[in-house]
């Protein structure tokens, strides 16, 4: 048995089990819904290995669709998805998943993916994208005037209700 | 294919759905028979209903508005461990006689003449749900004497007890359902062999594209084809035959 994977025989009432080497990413990026400027995030949606890349990383760099004040962060921190004290930035940064999707903010561009999909089967027509999509954009901001914004424009909006996390 | 596979979906059913083809034949089974089975998708959802759009991926909004649970994917993936999932659907690249199915490399593993996505969920759906089906474009390139290498494994080297000798929790794959035809596997698993012809092809069709000599049921029936009520259910959550017209990114696996 090679690679990550280990046997310990020391483990009680462990026959046979295998367990597998820890990931230990230095940094993990995540992009959510919103977070404050202390680095408590707040995400929603299915969270897949969200909460696990940004727990096991020594850092965490926060991107996010909105910069909001920590009172709306510290009004649910059950949602809040990291200790704040594993985040070493911040970024304000709509947009900063396309083209996949933000739950409440915007949809998966589909046409995207296909196109990308279309041109990355040639080296040359990678290249093309990659010029068109990474390297000759200036920003973020940039980036996102030249999608097709209404193609994933959230049509539906539909809130949870709020949690009471009194007393005093 | 979709409509044969919604017909593995029992009602009441807690189904593991995987991208492309199962998504849809959930959606299908959902409207068709199976009105109480629910979908857990890796990426950390339940749900009852299809979502009410086209999906690209599992993520996508329209498959978490209304969802029955929205976690992370290590908790839909324990509940998988404690055997509570009946159902599972796992595409591949190749799978030989026995279920056994590829999606990590093709030709030698050390020197791979192709390498493939890899196991996605497919190898914990393969060891871990009660049953599972296969689906699967039908080439002999693709039904195999040997895989290459088994990501998800299935029965092994077909002996009896294979599954349970290697600690895998699961049943084991019951079909493997084609664009030509329906493969099934008897109770305590072992080889496959071909238990119902797709309308318009025929038993020599079958075994003709299959890579190993293919054992035939002797009731071997004709499929029934796509009830009214499956093929409006499939239009209606694939409208532009993204994954389901002449080009459909059919195989592969999830996510």
């Amino acid at each position: 048995m090679g690679g990550r994977l280990r046997t310990n025989p020391n483990l009680v009432a462990a026959d046979g089990l295998v367990h597998v080497q820890a990931v230990r990413p230095d940094i993990a990026i995540v992009h959510v819904q919103r977070a404050d400027e202390h680095g408590r995030a707040h995400a929603w949606g299915p969270l897949g290995i969200t909460e696990e890349a940004g727990l096991a990383a020594d850092g965490v760099i926060v991107s996010c669709e909105d910069l909001v004040d920590s009172s709306v962060t510290l009004s649910d921190p059950n949602r809040i998805l990291f200790p704040e004290t594993k985040v070493v930035a911040v970024v304000h940064e709509p947009g900063g998943a396309h083209p996949s999707p933000v739950q409440g903010h915007f949809k998966r561009d589909h046409a995207f993916y296909r196109d990308y999909a279309e041109q990355s089967r040639s080296v040359a027509g990678f290249e093309a994208w990659l010029s068109r999509w990474v390297f000759d954009v200036p920003d973020r901001a940039s980036y996102m005037k030249e999608i097709d914004g209404e193609a994933i424009r959230i049509t539906h909006h539909q809130f949870s209700a709020p949690a009471d996390f009194g007393d005093t | 294919m979709v409509a044969v596979a919604s017909r593995e979906i029992r009602d009441g059913d807690l189904v593991f759905v995987g991208m492309r083809l199962p998504i849809l034949a959930y959606a299908v089974a959902r409207n068709a028979h199976a009105p109480n089975a629910r979908g857990l998708f890796e990426v950390g959802l339940m749900r009852d209903q299809p979502a009410s759009e086209f999906l690209g991926t599992m993520g996508d909004p329209p498959n978490v508005t209304g969802a029955l649970w929205a976690t992370r994917m290590s908790n839909v993936m324990a509940l998988m461990a404690q055997g509570r999932v009946d159902l599972g659907f796992i595409g591949g690249a190749e799978v030989d006689r026995f279920g056994n199915l590829n999606t990590s490399y093709i030709g030698e593993p050390s020197r791979p003449k192709v390498k493939l996505p890899g196991s996605g969920g497919g190898a914990d759906i393969a060891i871990l749900s009660r049953r599972w089906v296969t689906l699967m474009s039908h080439e002999r390139r693709r039904l195999v004497e040997r895989v290459s290498f088994i990501t998800s494994p299935g029965y092994g080297d077909g002996t009896p007890g294979w599954r349970k000798r290697n600690g895998l929790l699961g049943g084991g794959p019951v079909a493997i359902i084609t664009t030509l035809g329906v493969l099934r596997f008897s109770e305590g698993g072992g080889e496959a062999h071909l238990a119902s012809v797709h309308p318009g092809h025929t038993v020599d069709d079958v075994r003709a594209n299959t890579g190993w000599d293919l054992k035939v049921a002797d009731d071997v029936s004709e499929t029934s084809a796509p009830t009214d009520a499956e093929l409006a259910a499939s239009r209606r959550f694939d409208p532009e035959g993204f994954w389901t017209g002449p080009s459909a990114h059919s195989g592969g696996t999830s996510p």
